[in-house]
């Protein structure tokens, strides 16, 4: 895999082809801020927790024609 | 970012998973958590659809007549309408189902307009729908093209973490207030993202003249289906001097060239079918991305015998757009 500024997907929305990148914390205070704001954001957003039990099955059984 | 940093590797689901999260958080009051979320995987099967809208791409788009045919001759066009009637009522669901929520959200809008204007189960369940077909890889796609471009460009990436640096200082993290106005350079650099790979290349959904128009020679009448061709709009080396080179300058201090608009760019399309989720996008780029630069150093990969990719930046072909005006009367006559 080599880095290609022009390797896209061929779709309607376009997006790069896979390529690897490294992702490195650039102090050890950052990534302890990173860590502790995930924390705290996880907490907050709680109130959106929740399961849906839909499935694209219950949909065929009644699709909603044009 | 915390899923970023513990697994680098993956980066690309975790953004997926983001942008997935905060369109349900809208729509339907409820958050994305993980990766694998049956939502989560039924709104990126609902993009794959996305490139049945490439001009061209079935005939009987060109041949119309073809959708008549028995379904036993040609099996495509039931397959999506059966396709788009579940589709539309598993949205129609979810809705429903969202507008239970405590909290407020865009299923509650929904519902309530389905009881005051009659709105069709099909027409709640589309609009629903299209949080997911606008909001989702739109923002992971251009996400992800900002990675590439911090990847190959790194002078520019040093310029933003010393512009967030000096701002920030290293006790803490960017705050809303920061990013809403203190990063000028920052600003300019989701801009250049969104016109150097904008990921809608077509502009989004076809347009049409309202009026019969004379363009170099071509008569267009009213009607005619008009595809806008973003890629080389936004690539034109008049507009955009090396348009391949990633250069928030571009758009620092005002802009570098004159366009037609006080922007600089049409990554949201325009006139009446522009995209209808901009300011969130404009907004959640902004603040992930400044967070995202803020807190990695984002570098190429290395392959298995651990030497660096060299970037390899090919000339730019592409500057015209091919047989535009033909394509375009092609169409109209076949109607």
């Amino acid at each position: 895999m080599k880095l290609d500024i022009f390797a896209y997907t061929e779709s309607e929305n376009m997006r790069p082809e896979p390529f690897k990148a490294r992702f490195i914390p650039r102090t050890e205070k950052i990534r302890k801020l990173v860590m502790e704001e995930a924390a705290v954001a996880r907490e907050a957003l709680r109130k959106y927790d929740g399961e849906m039990r839909l499935t694209m099955e219950d949909a065929a059984r009644n699709p909603a024609w044009v | 970012m915390r899923e970023i940093l513990e697994d680098p590797d993956d980066f690309v689901m975790s953004i997926e998973r983001y942008s997935v999260s905060n369109t349900s958080i809208v729509g339907w009051g409820r958050r994305i958590d993980g990766k694998n979320d049956y939502v989560a995987q039924q709104a990126l099967k609902l993009m794959e659809g996305v490139n049945s809208v490439v001009p061209g791409v079935f005939i009987m788009e060109t041949l119309p007549f073809l959708t008549k045919l028995p379904s036993w001759l040609y099996k495509l066009p039931s397959q999506i309408s059966f396709g788009g009637a579940c589709m539309w009522r598993y949205f129609y669901l979810l809705t429903e189902e969202g507008a239970k929520a405590a909290e407020d959200n865009f299923s509650k809008i929904l519902m309530n307009s389905q009881k005051k204007s009659g709105l069709t189960d099909v027409e709640v369940g589309g609009l629903a729908g299209n949080l997911i077909g606008g909001g989702v890889d739109t923002t992971s796609s251009t996400m992800i093209s900002c990675v590439l471009a911090m990847c190959a460009f790194p002078d520019v990436q040093r310029k933003a973490q010393a512009e967030i640096d000096s701002v920030v200082g290293s006790d803490r993290s960017p705050s809303w207030e920061d990013i809403d106005s203190k990063l000028p350079y920052m600003v300019a650099l989701v801009k250049e993202v969104l016109r150097w790979r904008s990921v809608a290349v077509l502009a989004g959904i076809p347009h049409a003249n309202t009026k019969d128009v004379e363009y170099k020679g071509y008569h267009f009448p009213a009607g005619t289906n008009m595809i806008g061709n973003l890629w080389a709009i936004h690539r034109n080396p008049r507009d955009f001097p090396d348009p391949d080179v990633f250069r928030p300058e571009r758009f620092l201090n005002g802009l570098e060239k004159p366009y037609p608009n006080a922007k600089g760019s049409n990554p949201f399309g325009w006139g009446r079918r522009q995209c209808s989720g901009q300011p969130f996008a404009e907004q959640g780029l902004l603040y992930s991305l400044t967070r995202l630069i803020w807190a990695f150093d984002l570098k190429p990969g290395f392959d298995d015998n651990v030497r660096l990719f060299c970037l390899h930046i090919p000339r730019y072909h592409f500057s015209q757009p091919i047989m535009f005006g033909h394509v375009l009367t092609l169409i109209r006559e076949t109607r």
